[in-house]
């Protein structure tokens, strides 16, 4: 029959063919690929790579064998739990792991499919899902990988991966990097040998059959082609698929919770978006679906719902519009394929493509080994929980950092070992600078109505007992009217007092409601750095489980006996334990001899109130005026005394002087007097702050507004670098900035105890005697001579000389910075004009905080400190400064950062009413002032420069560590 | 006196995965049609009394009529300007969009409400018990919700076999193509369906949101509670259904009594044994 012979039956085109050579070509690229592209882009590829996997097997599933599962998420699950189990508890090495769970999965496809294939079309697909959920639940269970909240692979295991240290050698990398780029290839292995085996499958005659199933099973049936035995075959072959694509990826992630390996969004929703956005029902769908999705989770997952809103409805759109997807589209319009499966009639009215060149067979690259854990960054769902900044402890110091980062909109976890926040009245001096911070986060009104004021808190009383004799007095904490200035004069904010027990729920309500996850009763444990951030695990002590939190930063805010400065290692300088002291709360009615010199703070000088302790014994107003609590003394040697609530009430009665006053103790807790402090705070990426770093006595009232200065330093600019807007190195600057306040403040409060010594030892309470004696020599300073004369003059001496205590302004005000982060203008620092403990001294210097002066904004009166902060940079210039103006837009657009600006002065949109700026710029009208987001001054010009754009854009790129 | 205990509980949580089970057996029965936002649709029946309580103060009663009438109106919408659209041979068209559907809840759900845990606040009926004697007592809430439950079921059998449109939905349901010819209006029929439907889920809402706390995420799980009660049950008959949720609800609730993590599984074990041994459920329809 010449006339037949001119029909042929043709698979491949001359289309196809030229396609494939070029798919060869592109494997070839892909598998040098880590010589000449970048980790991340790596990190990439494995995830597209991946999905290709899972989705091309699903599309085999639903778009050829017509069984639409929505549960292959029980494969990747199931795959992943089998790989770790392999590798963790026989100590099988990951390549093999990967294969074994491989045959895991198509073991365990078998019996579910006996189940599952008893439901028909939709059905099977619920029942599909049904059966992952048995899975998910059951794997939840496996205690030795974690039970529901899952496991870590140990790193002994991701040292073991072969081929790493050929990797490094090859490609000159760290071995993190190496393990990516095995994990990759493992990945792109995975991906051809799957595609070559569908692709192979389909133009076998089982695989027609799969088709002609698909198209119309009654027909195929009675043609005698076996359906079920068909679709089982399907059915495995897609589990196994799925099951090895589950074990790489959780390998490569090192992490794997029962949640996310059985997630049906991450393993099922994404990839039948994939498959049918890119085009059901053909290879090359999924593979262009899966780039699409990459695309798109780039580009648009930072929306968080509404990406995937938006993906959802795509989907539908798809399905709708263009129900065979894009690749459906580009075939019926150009009748091309890569992967041709169709056999085509070619006679001779059909234009004949060139179908005797053979197929070109896909040649898979050699496996090299096979990745283990490093941790990586690119991948969801890795841990247990993520976050971009741990905060452990919820103190002053990690309460603030987690108000800080969520007022910035970073998001945090912090969390407490105990179930609330302080159980006793700590710290109280609230100062004005942390009243500042207070300010910016909204919740000064609320920590104002909780304190005391100002008025209230400074007659600070020196006495022989409450109600005995009153050796002295001192207006402190600003009240003495030459002081009080000097307090108005710095600040928009006042001096008060608040128990920390109070203080903190007001900052931590604040993180919370502003963002802050916080999980209390939860313990740290430990933690692992790598490149890419912090793995802590940590310790519910609820349920008494351990979980691992993964964030790209850590704040260790721990406390006085931080466990994480000593895990770092951080170098610790001074001693613990000097002393030994106690706290006696207690609540009793004092008004009577209190009413008429209110003060927080009541110094009572007995024989034997000078042990230990704090230099004297402590009145301290808790609240007014029936709260109390009494600090005192015991020798550090002994240990602590371990008192009755008797004895205890016997002290406070002694301080108090009168018997009959009714005291009930109602807490009793022993300290001891700390001098010690970091000379280093952080250590890569986890940064110690408050107790943990400086430890010192409650002297001079420094602790909790340290610990809060620390987070306000910080916290900014873990905000600018995980914007990716700042480079790394300026989070070095934070301990640059802030060790040397700890220094200094940890040797202000220890040598305020000592200041106490020479007023014992003048008012002879240091020799022992009987009462009498110690009477008389009490009295001595009473007596008309010229030795008496000299004992008052020296009494008068030292009790004026603790204003460095109690009106210590410049400590609590003036702190400076000298640190990469704030660039000089060539001037010197301008001289201390008083003593400068004592005294703040305003300047606009780089490096000083921001002078206070009010202003006017639409008649409303705001501070300079009102215009800056909230994580932005502020520049503040006069009427001429309009060149520093549009300089500020400028180099906010070329850094990226908010660098927002503002003219002061008449006309302007902030009004120099008083004049006071005009007095205190320290910069001509046409200068300017950059103010970083903590209120310090960054770089000031005394003039409009030449370029003013290339200065300011030059500062920043300084102060953000870019150059 | 533990085990009646269990019993009671069990039997009265499965009058609750009846609910949430009869609108999806509905809308199977009729259109062949399988709704993968079934349990969102039910979150979004919660929501919206939620909304109508605690925005508009309106009371819980008047709140969920006012719901349902809403969510009569969203079905056939739903039915008649997407999903209509998809019925077809092919089974993926309706499950993707479906699926796509519920991502779309969700999500949504979950941007205008966030994740937080939600309740339906019945006053002093949330907490408020009927004595059984023997020191047993049964929840008013669960007992109104079996009561509903059985309510449902009754008018949706009086619907289907005592009316006009119930003869049409049978019709339709046995073969659209006859039926078209006969003068029913399949997109009509479809479409007062799933309004039908949507309104038994606005009722499943309001009662799981009555019941027990609820969150934008969890549609999908209550999506598979009565997926399980509709097959335990047998497609197409709802007392079967309602079989099928007490069956699902004693798992449970025995399975809790063992370890709490073992609720869920309990169910699911039940369910795959059903299937093993009953591919077509306890109770299926003669015919299908």
């Amino acid at each position: 029959m010449p006339e037949m012979s001119r029909y042929q039956v043709a698979k491949s085109t001359r289309a196809s063919t030229i396609a494939l050579l070029v798919l060869v070509v592109v494997i070839a690229i892909l598998v040098a690929a880590p010589a000449f592209v970048s980790r991340s882009l790596l990190q990439d590829l494995f995830f597209v790579l991946t999905m290709v996997v899972l989705a091309q097997c699903w599309n085999l599933l639903a778009g050829y064998g017509g069984l639409v599962s929505i549960g292959q998420q029980a494969y990747v699950g199931l795959g992943a739990y089998a790989g770790f189990g392999f590798a963790i508890l026989l100590g099988m090495n990951p390549l093999v792991a990967i294969l074994a769970a491989g045959v895991i999965g198509a073991l365990l496809s078998v019996p579910t499919a006996y189940i599952v294939f008893r439901l028909q079309g939709a059905y099977f697909a619920i029942g599909t899902w049904v059966a992952a959920e048995v899975y998910r639940l059951l794997f939840a269970q496996w205690k030795a990988l974690g039970g529901g909240t899952g496991t870590s692979l140990p790193s002994e295991v991701a040292r073991s991966v072969w081929g790493v240290g050929w990797v490094r050698e090859v490609f000159d990398v760290k071995s993190s990097a190496a393990r990516d780029i095995i994990s990759y290839w493992v990945a792109l292995l995975l991906a051809v040998i799957v595609i070559g085996a569908i692709y192979a499958f389909l133009r076998t005659r089982n695989g027609l059959a799969l088709s002609a199933i698909r198209d119309n099973p009654d027909a195929a049936e009675s043609i005698g082609v076996d359906t079920s035995r068909a679709k089982l075959a399907v059915y495995i072959f897609a589990a196994t698929g799925a099951a090895l694509a589950g074990a790489l990826i959780y390998f490569q992630k090192a992490s794997i919770t029962p949640q996310s390996a059985f997630s049906v969004i991450d393993w099922t929703a994404f990839v039948l978006f994939i498959v049918v956005i890119g085009g059901i029902g053909t290879l090359e769908g999924p593979i262009i679906g899966a780039l699409i999705l990459f695309a798109l989770q780039n580009w648009f997952a930072d929306y968080g719902t509404w990406y995937l809103m938006a993906l959802g409805a795509l989907a539908i759109a798809v399905m709708l519009v263009a129900p065979k997807g894009i690749w459906g589209w580009v075939q019926a319009r150009y009748d091309f394929s890569i992967f041709p499966t169709r056999r085509r009639l070619i006679g001779p009215d059909t234009p004949v493509p060139d179908y005797t060149q053979p197929v070109q067979e896909v040649k898979a690259p050699a496996p090299v080994g096979v990745s283990g854990a490093e941790l990586p960054n690119e991948v969801t769902t890795m841990f247990d929980i993520e976050t971009d900044v741990l905060i452990i402890g919820s103190g002053p110091a990690g309460g603030a950092s987690a108000a800080l980062l969520s007022s910035y909109g970073i998001p945090n976890i912090m969390i407490e070992k105990y179930g609330w926040l302080a159980n006793t009245p700590r710290a109280h001096i609230t100062n004005q600078r942390t009243m500042e911070v207070l300010r910016e986060l909204g919740i000064e009104e609320e920590a104002k109505e909780k304190s005391v004021p100002q008025e209230l808190m400074g007659n600070n009383v020196f006495c022989t007992s409450l109600a005995g004799e009153e050796i002295g007095r001192l207006l402190t904490w600003g009240n003495h009217p030459s002081r009080k200035a000097d307090y108005d004069l710095a600040s928009p904010c006042r001096i008060c007092d608040i128990p920390q027990t109070l203080l903190e729920p007001i900052i931590v309500g604040k993180a919370m409601e502003t963002g802050t996850v916080s999980r209390f009763k939860t313990e740290y444990v430990s933690h692992m750095q790598d490149a890419d951030g912090v793995v802590a695990t940590v310790r519910d002590r609820v349920a008494d489980q351990t979980y691992r939190i993964r964030a790209k930063y850590m704040i260790g805010a721990d406390g006085a006996r931080s466990i994480i400065t000593e895990q770092l290692g951080l170098p610790m300088q001074g001693e613990m334990g000097l002393e030994g002291s106690m706290n006696i709360e207690f609540t009793a009615d004092l008004s009577k001899y209190v009413a008429h010199r209110p003060s927080v703070l009541y110094w009572i000088f007995q024989p034997g109130s000078n042990i230990g302790g704090i230099g004297a014994g402590v009145i301290r107003m808790v609240r007014p005026w029936n709260k109390w609590l009494s600090i005192y003394g015991y020798d550090v040697k002994d240990g602590p005394p371990n008192l009755t609530s008797q004895e205890a009430a016997d002290i406070v009665r002694g301080l108090i002087g009168d018997q009959d006053v009714d005291v009930t103790v109602t807490k009793l807790s022993y300290w001891t007097v700390n001098n010690m402090v970091a000379s280093n705070y952080s250590t890569g990426r986890v940064f110690c702050m408050g107790d943990a770093v400086h430890r010192h006595p409650p002297t001079n009232g420094l602790g909790s507004n340290t610990s809060i200065q620390d987070a306000y330093n910080l916290c900014w600019k873990l905000k600018l670098v995980l914007e990716g807007k700042a480079d790394e190195n300026l989070l070095d600057t934070y301990n640059e900035e802030r060790q040397p306040v700890g220094r200094q403040i940890v040797t202000r409060a220890n040598k305020s105890i000592q200041d106490y010594a020479p007023i014992f030892e003048t008012l002879g309470l240091l020799q022992p005697g009987s009462p009498d004696d110690i009477k008389r020599r009490m009295d001595a300073r009473k007596e008309p001579t010229v030795e008496a004369d000299a004992r008052r003059k020296a009494l008068n001496k030292y009790f004026r000389h603790k204003s460095y205590e109690f009106n210590c302004h410049g400590v609590e005000l003036g702190q400076r910075y000298a640190s990469r982060a704030v660039v000089p203008d060539g001037t010197p620092e301008p001289e201390y004009t008083r003593d400068r403990e004592l005294y703040y001294h305003a300047t606009t210097w780089p490096g000083a905080r921001i002078p206070h002066v009010w202003l006017d904004v639409d008649q409303e009166k705001v501070s300079t400190l009102d215009l800056v902060g909230r994580g932005r940079f502020v520049l503040l210039t006069g009427v001429s400064g309009a060149g520093w103006v549009e300089a500020a837009a400028r180099a906010s657009a070329e850094t990226e950062v908010d660098v927002r600006a503002y003219q002061i002065g008449p006309g302007c949109e902030v009004n120099d009413t008083f004049g006071d700026w005009a007095m205190q710029s320290e910069v001509s009208d046409s200068g300017c002032v950059l103010v970083r987001p903590d209120g310090y001054v960054g770089w000031r010009a005394q003039s409009l420069s030449a370029e003013p754009t290339v200065d300011l854009t030059r500062v920043m790129q300084t102060i953000l560590g870019r150059t | 006196m533990f085990v009646l205990d269990t019993l009671i509980q069990g039997i009265l949580l499965g009058g609750l995965y009846a609910l949430f089970a009869t609108g999806l057996s509905l809308i199977f029965g009729i259109m062949r049609l399988v709704n993968l936002a079934h349990g969102d649709f039910m979150i979004v029946g919660a929501f919206a009394v939620l909304v109508l309580v605690e925005a508009l103060g309106l009371p819980i009663v008047f709140a969920a009529a006012l719901a349902g009438v809403a969510m009569f109106v969203l079905g056939y919408a739903l039915q008649r300007l997407l999903l209509n659209r998809t019925l077809g041979n092919d089974i993926l068209p309706p499950l993707l969009v479906t699926f796509g559907l519920s991502i779309i809840l969700q999500n949504g759900m979950l941007e205008t409400f966030s994740a937080d845990t939600r309740r339906l606040n019945l006053g002093p009926l949330s907490e408020a018990s009927i004595p059984l004697g023997g020191g047993l007592a049964a929840g008013v809430v669960p007992v109104l919700t079996f009561a509903s439950a059985v309510l449902v079921i009754l008018f949706l059998n009086w619907l289907f076999y005592r009316t006009e449109t119930g003869r049409a939905f049978r019709a339709t349901s046995d073969n659209p193509e006859i039926a078209q010819l006969m003068g029913i209006d399949n997109n009509r029929i479809f479409s007062l369906a799933m309004a039908l439907a949507l309104v038994v889920v606005a009722i499943a809402g309001l009662y799981l949101g009555a019941r027990a706390t609820f969150d934008p995420l969890i549609g999908p799980s209550r999506l598979i509670f009565a997926f399980e009660a509709v097959i335990i049950g047998g497609l197409g008959s709802f007392w079967g259904t309602l079989i099928g949720g007490i069956i699902l609800g004693l798992a449970q609730t025995i399975g809790a009594q063992v370890s709490p993590e073992w609720q869920t599984l309990s169910g699911h074990v039940v369910f795959l044994i059903v299937l093993v041994l009953r591919p077509r459920g306890l109770f299926p329809r003669s015919v299908d």
